[in-house]
């Protein structure tokens, strides 16, 4: 029994889940990870398929931003979780239109 | 004590005095304020630098304040020492004195930034343009998202960006502990249904009719509470980043019992004023607005149950609460800031602050925005936020561990050149930054432990060479050369009271393997330092623990490395150093090994079994690329290692540097010049003076 229990933490330590990274406009990209694998890496490869410079983009999970560091695990993230992309936003004043 | 004499000199003798007078304490701390005429770029430098400077010694004062509670709670079981009372007494009046002279001095400075604001204004741009090379040791990025691209959005005229917004709104909304401060990434998921634009609000029946809404709502609500440490909050902050290109703000308050829309804009509020209230602009997002205030009462408090739709409504709503406008297109992010800086300071934000108050609106934001980009400067970054402590960014060697009460710095000088062992004491010990900039440049640290130590190896008696007697040198005749320095130093200081404890590398080795070059000679020599610490003068600034150090190293060994670094911290462990300070310590900590008859015999059969062992290995192993060779052809291997034999060893004298005598040769050329660099930051012509001996 003890034994059995632990067994599995290395398992999923180690078993790839699927994050889903959704922009604003609604567009999904997924993706397969592992765990233990750098968001930066995701960050980077998003970055790459929608052609956009990854220092204008901020990722988001659960409305925390997410640092170079982090990983799936480090943020406690499971299967089929969503990260959310935002553009990034300056502000000045030019009258809003409506 | 000696610390604090160490920042501030003069204060050791005014806390010896009972009762020292306002007077006599702000003295210490005299820093002038700089009027419009005279804010150029120094004094604002010096300015910031002492600035930052009174912030450290407060820090330290707040030491001495929970001292004084603890001792406080001591006295009653002891017969009281009223001397001790009048320094702790004196320390908490420093401490209130240096308070009440950086709010002065800061109100002070602030008023001048406001009032010139063209004064300002370059100065801004100087330090938006300069920041990198006047904060070296900040490198890429300022804080953990913050990079100097963002950094830049402060600077004059440019539209302020999400960076600098959230970094600040988490901060002050952290150090505040009753405002959540939201991000402005917050409004784009959960209040506007428009892609990121912000122009088109949820509408209430979406809103109260999504459970998928309202659960999204209260799983992020939960994370930002937490990653601000805040139990309830009486206030949350939203910035809001309206069409692309305006900031403005929301705030709940669920003290006050309102929610005002904060906008900076003039044409925008006064044309809204005009309006029915069912057609004003910000009509929808205050519904939306409403039911968040709703449903982040669940979390603020569990038993509170807040409507605001219904009739017991005694909530007050502005969609356009009175704030001062911005007469430009530029500055709404920076008005964005001062409408937080406003609530967690005085509740709301208030247009109608005279001109003294610190947090007033000015028609051009620039004071603000200076204050903003040096207050992301000062960050208290890992893992010293002074100016003065900026080594470790450049060294390896020298690493900074934070701890509660101080630093520690650990660093590693090499013991060859005289010049530089004369040097190193002085660069540690420290000057006050009310001198001028050539005094202030060193360190401003006592030494506490000093930790000699280079191996040695492989010479029988008749190949004593020039390595040996640089080792040899070092350990012991530059060893007590430094110590001698040290000493100097603190005795000319008058640091009685804090010895620097030095481990001397001891050996069980006297010669017992053989094949060390003068490394037992040096060892043994160290030994006699235990007779002179009791027949010579210098033993209140230095005390003695010596570690009779085993084999960590060879194939025989008693201990690992780490094993053994474990046992030399013990050494410094304060109870052992309150020992070393009555008597010096011999440790033996080499295991038992040198007990053992015919050591050398042993190790060196066991020596010879593993060689053979790796012999047997390598044979082996070439056994196995001749096979490969065989197997998978030759014809390239053999034209190369025709030639290659011939080369060998080969070497082109015109490109050979021949270095006679010995010195330290780094990046950053000897060691008077790295220490220039690690200190300063940078080169002054008297290191380039010095005559290198070692080049």
């Amino acid at each position: 029994m003890s034994e059995e229990e632990q067994q599995i933490p290395p398992e999923d330590a180690n078993a790839p889940i699927n994050v889903k990274v959704v922009s604003a406009t609604g567009d999904e990209v997924f993706f397969k990870i592992k765990r233990s694998t750098k968001l930066s890496k995701l960050q980077g490869a998003y970055a790459n398929k929608v052609g956009k410079d990854v220092n204008s983009i901020r990722f988001l999970y659960d409305g925390a931003r997410i640092s170079d560091t982090d990983t799936p695990a480090s943020l406690d993230m499971e299967d089929n979780d969503t990260i959310d992309v935002m553009v990034e936003q300056v502000g000045g004043c030019v009258p809003c239109s409506s | 004590m000696d610390l604090l004499e160490s920042f501030l000199p003069g204060s050791s003798e005014l806390l010896r005095k009972n009762r020292p007078t306002f007077a006599d304490c702000s003295c210490l701390f005299a820093i002038p304020v700089p009027t419009a005429k005279a804010l150029n770029d120094e004094t604002y430098y010096s300015l910031t630098s002492q600035l930052s400077f009174l912030a450290r010694c407060i820090d330290i004062l707040k030491d001495g304040r929970d001292l004084r509670q603890g001792i406080l709670l001591c006295l009653p079981g002891h017969t009281a020492n009223p001397s001790i009372l009048i320094a702790v007494n004196g320390l908490t009046k420093l401490l209130e004195v240096a308070l009440s002279v950086q709010r002065t001095t800061l109100s002070g400075f602030w008023r001048t930034l406001d009032d010139y604001l063209d004064a300002s204004r370059e100065q801004l741009a100087h330090l938006i343009s300069s920041a990198r090379v006047r904060y070296p040791n900040i490198g890429t990025s300022i804080t953990k998202y913050v990079d100097w691209k963002h950094f830049a959005t402060l600077g004059v005229r440019q539209w302020v960006d999400d960076e600098i917004i959230n970094h600040f709104v988490e901060k002050w909304c952290t150090q505040s502990r009753a405002t959540l401060g939201l991000s402005s990434f917050f409004p784009v998921n959960h209040l506007f249904q428009d892609n990121g634009n912000c122009s088109k609000v949820y509408s209430i029946d979406q809103l109260v009719g999504n459970d998928t809404l309202r659960y999204k709502l209260l799983r992020w609500a939960n994370k930002s509470r937490r990653a601000q440490k805040l139990a309830t909050f009486d206030q949350v902050f939203i910035p809001i980043n309206g069409n692309r290109n305006h900031w403005y703000s929301a705030c709940i308050d669920y003290k006050r019992k309102c929610i005002n829309i904060y906008d900076s804009l003039r044409d925008l509020c006064l044309t809204n004023r005009c309006k029915p209230p069912e057609q004003r602009k910000n009509k929808e997002l205050m519904m939306a607005l409403m039911w968040l205030a709703e449903t982040l009462a669940v979390i603020r408090s569990r038993n509170e149950v807040v409507h605001l739709r219904g009739d017991l409504a005694d909530w007050k709503y502005d969609p356009h609460a009175k704030v001062p406008f911005q007469p430009n297109m530029y500055d709404c992010g920076v008005h964005t800031l001062w409408h937080l800086r406003h609530i967690i300071d005085l509740g709301f934000v208030d247009g109608s602050l005279d001109a003294t108050h610190r947090l007033r609106f000015t028609d051009d934001m620039v004071g603000k925005r200076l204050r903003l980009a040096q207050e992301l400067l000062n960050e208290d970054r890992w893992p010293s936020r002074d100016p003065e402590f900026k080594s470790d960014a450049y060294c390896p060697e020298l690493r900074c561990f934070r701890t509660a009460l101080n630093n520690i710095v650990l660093s590693t000088p090499i013991l060859v050149d005289l010049v530089d062992i004369d040097a190193i004491p002085g660069h540690l010990h420290s000057s006050s930054p009310f001198l001028s900039t050539k005094a202030r440049s060193t360190l401003g640290m006592d030494l506490d432990f000093i930790l000699p130590g280079i191996p040695e190896n492989g010479r029988e008696i008749d190949g004593i060479d020039d390595k040996s007697e640089l080792a040899h040198r070092i350990m012991l005749t530059n060893l007590l050369r430094i110590l001698g320095a040290v000493k100097g130093k603190k005795a000319s200081r008058q640091f009685l009271t804090r010895p620097t404890q030095v481990i001397l590398p001891l050996s069980p080795n006297h010669g017992l393997f053989g094949n060390d070059g003068l490394y037992s000679e040096s060892k043994i020599s160290l030994e006699t330092l235990f007779q002179r610490w009791a027949s010579e003068s210098w033993g209140e600034c230095l005390c003695l623990a010596g570690a009779v150090i085993g084999w960590t190293r060879a194939m025989a060994r008693t201990f690992s490395a780490k094993e053994m670094a474990f046992n030399i911290l013990g050494l410094m462990h304060p109870l052992l150093f309150s020992i070393t300070q009555v008597e010096p310590i011999w440790a033996d900590l080499n295991g038992g090994m040198d007990r053992l008859p015919d050591l050398a015999e042993i190790t060196t059969r066991i020596r010879s079994s593993l060689m053979k062992k790796s012999d047997l290995r390598r044979a082996i192993a070439r056994d196995n690329a001749a096979d490969y060779k065989i197997l998978n052809g030759v014809d390239c291997r053999t034209k190369l290692s025709s030639i290659s034999p011939n080369f060998r060893g080969l070497i082109d004298l015109e490109k050979v540097i021949v270095v006679t005598g010995s010195g330290e040769v780094g990046p950053w050329g000897s060691l008077h010049t790295r220490w220039e660099m690690e200190a300063r930051g940078e080169f002054t012509i008297e290191g380039a003076m010095y005559p290198h001996s070692g080049v």
